[in-house]
């Protein structure tokens, strides 16, 4: 589904992407973990067209979308989670959720006139998922007044809404109590069983090592380890790279 | 006596009330501190003014001047797009002073600093506006169309996605959505609206110079938007109201007319900077200036 | 023809040396305190009101005026950090709300100006109409040699003031890196308050100069910070070197460019430059990037 070749970042003289190559499986959640600095979520700002690389290829199903924008890449059917908190701070979570949904919201005169109403369905659709997710009940709360578990929930809840085919997470449970994480892991779980794809970045090993189907391993802006959670937790270079830093 | 400059004041609130709302939209719905926003009300102004005295029917001049303050607003927006925060403020504030510069020297076009006298009333389907009753009745019919048009824009899901953009703009691209086109228009709608209110100002003053569009006179409107309150019309309503009517106290008080001028310049200086300062959220607004 | 070409020269080297006064004290004060100080024309046309009232009104010894006009800016300078931008900075005012309360505060005192002075044009008569020296069919007056000599040695002593001195040393380590001199043990606060000082004085001077060659209007303030900012983006805000080299870059411009344009166009000019440094390369020529904290 998601393939990179070769990308080569460079920010002044550090190489913080080096020659790294990965590809992602549908209907799987794949973990890229590593030491701080190892470029992780410097491959997520490629990934999502924030930053382009200085050489390499960024193929999503095909088609290459190493050079397209922000907003094109995220309708070609990538929806991310940031790692800080990327909320509409002034709005409330059912307006966050409802502009999640389509882009009709851009189309002026559609809107004047009062062709892309809130409608049933969109109301609808909001109360389900704030309704899986366990957060109904803040749906009209403004979003700079969440709790910072709430934030992650709602922020995870609308890239969901947010029409996509993949997934990416940056650090979904960072800094979040023991229950949410364990919400956190239970949403994801079943995600992937309705045939999401998920590519997420995580520190938290066991949340990772329990939650992953594949995982790759990047250090110094390099893939150093691709494998099974198992095979993963066992390899020398991988534990070397994490207890050497 | 009292009528007549009762009026007068409504007309100030009614054509202060459209500028400030369209610099409410691209400031306070949008985020984009656009400082140059009186360019646009001063080229509304002239072009009014201008095809006017050429003879242009005033429903035609009104357009014109408004399309052409939106055409500006769009050229605005093309290097303001990629900036944020003060740079985008100092590039706005730079392209106001062009403007302001074109304005003192095009003599042919302009008549420069001599300004251009004798704008006619607004005649419209053989209704002639020159009394200041009939045209405070215009001023609100087209005050009140200007607040419905964006109270619809921004109670709206469009209005939503600008908030949106304003308060993060990343996340926003990362819906998918335009950011780019989405803050254009925002410029292009609030520039046409800073024409319309010009275009009101030159035909109901009658005479416009230059002066009247230097970047001194956005003080007061910046102003209205914040007291108001960033994100509400109904907040920028009231500020307008309050800020046109309060320096008037002054003319009561007795104080002689050449320093009014100065007094009311350092009434709106001041209490800009003590809003921003107290009260950056201003009265009605639900987020702070930033 | 050479004359006209060296005339314009010379005007282009006095227009720039005004300029440059006024940005080298703005750009002082941008380079350490990261915001754009627009009231420093305030402080300049309040310190050239002040030099009238002392010198015409009061009618107290020239020497002794302008002395105490140069202590008048640093002092308003030093009030309206302590008083006005402290409290903001203490708020976490980001640019943009310093910027527009500065712009703010420009207003203020000008119309403080104007209230207090009325809106006539004054003048400092100290030097009556001299004759000009001619140097090859151009004509330059004393004065404005004058002018041109104490803007560079007022620039050299910048130089040496930034270069070899404690407090420009401090200045410098503030301006690249705050937390870092403040870890070394610099004081960034003291460190703003001395660039107020000092820029302010550097205004005081240019305020003086100006009231002599030119005259003293209300919204002069305005006027010379606008050039003198145009200036300082051109050579790059960032550096006070690039502050100097860009406006006298403009005085060239502005002169040498009403030579094809009508003479109401040299606000243009500036104009036109400053929107499209800001558009094209808002590091100026010398490079010095306008921060973005």
């Amino acid at each position: 589904m998601l393939k990179i070749e070769n990308l080569i970042k460079h920010f002044g003289g550090v190489k913080a992407v080096n020659a790294c190559s990965f590809e992602i499986e549908k209907g799987k959640i794949t973990a890229l973990i590593g030491p701080n600095g190892s470029g992780k979520t410097t491959i997520f700002n490629l990934i999502s067209g924030i930053i382009k690389p200085d050489q390499g290829k960024i193929f999503f199903n095909g088609k290459d979308i190493t050079n397209f924008s922000v907003d094109k890449i995220s309708n070609f059917g990538i929806s991310r989670v940031f790692q800080q908190s990327r909320l509409f701070k002034n709005l409330t979570v059912k307006e966050n959720l409802l502009l999640a949904i389509d882009n009709e919201d851009t189309k002026l005169w559609k809107n004047i006139f009062g062709l892309n109403k809130i409608t049933k369905e969109k109301k609808e659709k909001v109360n389900e998922i704030l309704k899986e997710f366990g957060i109904l009940e803040i749906e009209n709360k403004t979003a700079s007044n969440l709790s910072f578990g709430q934030k992650r929930l709602v922020e995870l809840a609308r890239t969901v809404l947010n029409p996509h085919k993949l997934l990416m997470l940056d650090e979904p449970v960072a800094g979040v109590n023991p229950k949410i994480r364990q919400d956190i892991a239970k949403l994801l779980i079943k995600l992937k069983n309705k045939g999401e794809t998920i590519l997420l970045i995580e520190h938290d090993m066991i949340f990772t090592l329990g939650l992953a189907d594949d995982i790759i391993v990047l250090d110094t802006g390099k893939v150093i380890a691709v494998g099974k959670p198992n095979e993963i937790k066992n390899n020398r270079l991988v534990l070397e790279s994490y207890l050497g830093n | 006596m009292i009528d007549a400059y009762f009026i007068h004041l409504l007309v100030l609130i009614g054509i202060y009330l459209i500028l400030a709302i369209s610099l409410q939209l691209s400031l306070g719905y949008s985020g984009l501190l656009n400082l140059g926003h009186i360019a646009f009300f001063g080229i509304g102004a002239y072009a009014y003014a201008i095809l006017a005295l050429g003879g242009l029917s005033s429903i035609f001049c009104l357009l014109i001047a408004g399309a052409l303050a939106a055409f500006f607003g769009y050229l605005l927006s093309i290097p303001i797009n990629k900036l944020k925060g003060d740079y985008l403020a100092l590039m706005s504030l730079g392209f106001s002073f062009v403007v302001y510069a074109v304005l003192l020297n095009w003599d042919q076009l302009t008549r420069g600093p001599l300004g251009l006298p004798g704008i006619p009333r607004p005649l419209i389907f053989g209704f002639d506006f020159s009394s200041n009753a009939s045209f405070l009745a215009l001023v609100s019919i087209i005050a009140l169309a200007s607040y419905f048009f964006l109270h619809r824009l921004v109670k709206s899901l469009f209005g939503r996605a600008l908030e949106a953009t304003r308060d993060d703009e990343l996340a926003t691209r990362s819906l998918g959505k335009n950011t780019f086109r989405l803050k254009s228009i925002s410029l292009i709608i609030s520039a046409f609206f800073a024409g319309i209110a010009g275009s009101l100002f030159a035909s109901y003053i009658t005479f416009i110079d230059p002066s009247s569009f230097t970047f001194v006179n956005l003080i007061p409107i910046l102003l209205i938007v914040i007291i108001g309150g960033i994100a509400s019309l109904p907040g920028t309503f009231l500020a307008t109201v309050f800020i046109v009517l309060l320096p008037e106290l002054f003319r009561f008080v007795g104080l002689p007319s050449e320093i009014l001028g100065p007094v009311r310049q350092i009434f709106y200086a001041l209490t800009l900077i003590l809003i921003i300062y107290f009260k950056p959220r201003g009265f009605y607004g639900k987020i702070d200036l930033e | 023809m050479t004359s006209i070409f060296l005339q314009l020269l010379i005007n282009g080297v006095i227009a720039g040396a005004i300029y440059a006064l006024v940005a080298s004290g703005f750009s002082l004060i941008y380079s350490t305190n990261k915001f754009v100080h627009f009231a420093h024309g305030g402080v300049i046309a309040l310190s050239a009101y002040f030099l009238f009232w002392l010198f015409s009104s009061l009618g107290l010894n020239f020497v002794v005026a302008i002395l105490l006009t140069v202590l008048f800016s640093a002092l308003l300078g030093y009030l309206l950090n302590k008083f006005f931008y402290k409290p903001f900075r203490a708020k976490k005012a980001s640019d943009s709300i310093l910027l527009v309360s500065s712009i703010a505060l420009l207003i203020l005192l000008e119309s403080v100006a104007l209230l207090l002075f009325g809106a006539d044009v004054k003048t400092i008569d100290l030097i009556k109409t001299s004759k000009g020296i001619e140097i090859a069919g151009a004509i330059i007056t004393p004065l404005q040699l004058v002018i041109v000599f104490i803007s560079v040695v007022l620039f050299f002593g910048l130089y040496l003031l930034m270069k070899k001195t404690k407090i420009g040393k401090a200045m410098r380590a503030v301006a690249d890196n705050k937390d870092v001199a403040e870890i070394i043990g610099i004081s960034s606060e003291k460190i703003y308050s001395w660039s107020f000082v000092i820029g302010s004085a550097i205004a005081g001077i240019a305020a003086i100069l100006i009231s002599l060659e030119q005259n003293i209007t209300p919204t002069m303030g305005t006027n010379l910070m606008i050039k003198g900012f145009t200036g300082a983006i051109i050579g790059g805000v960032g550096s006070v070197p690039g502050a100097i080299l860009g406006s006298f870059l403009l005085g060239l411009v502005e002169n040498f460019g009403i030579w094809f344009l009508p003479s109401g166009y040299k606000d243009a000019i500036a104009f036109i430059l400053l929107f499209a440094f800001l558009l094209f390369r808002p590091q100026g020529i010398l490079g010095i990037k306008y921060n973005q904290k």
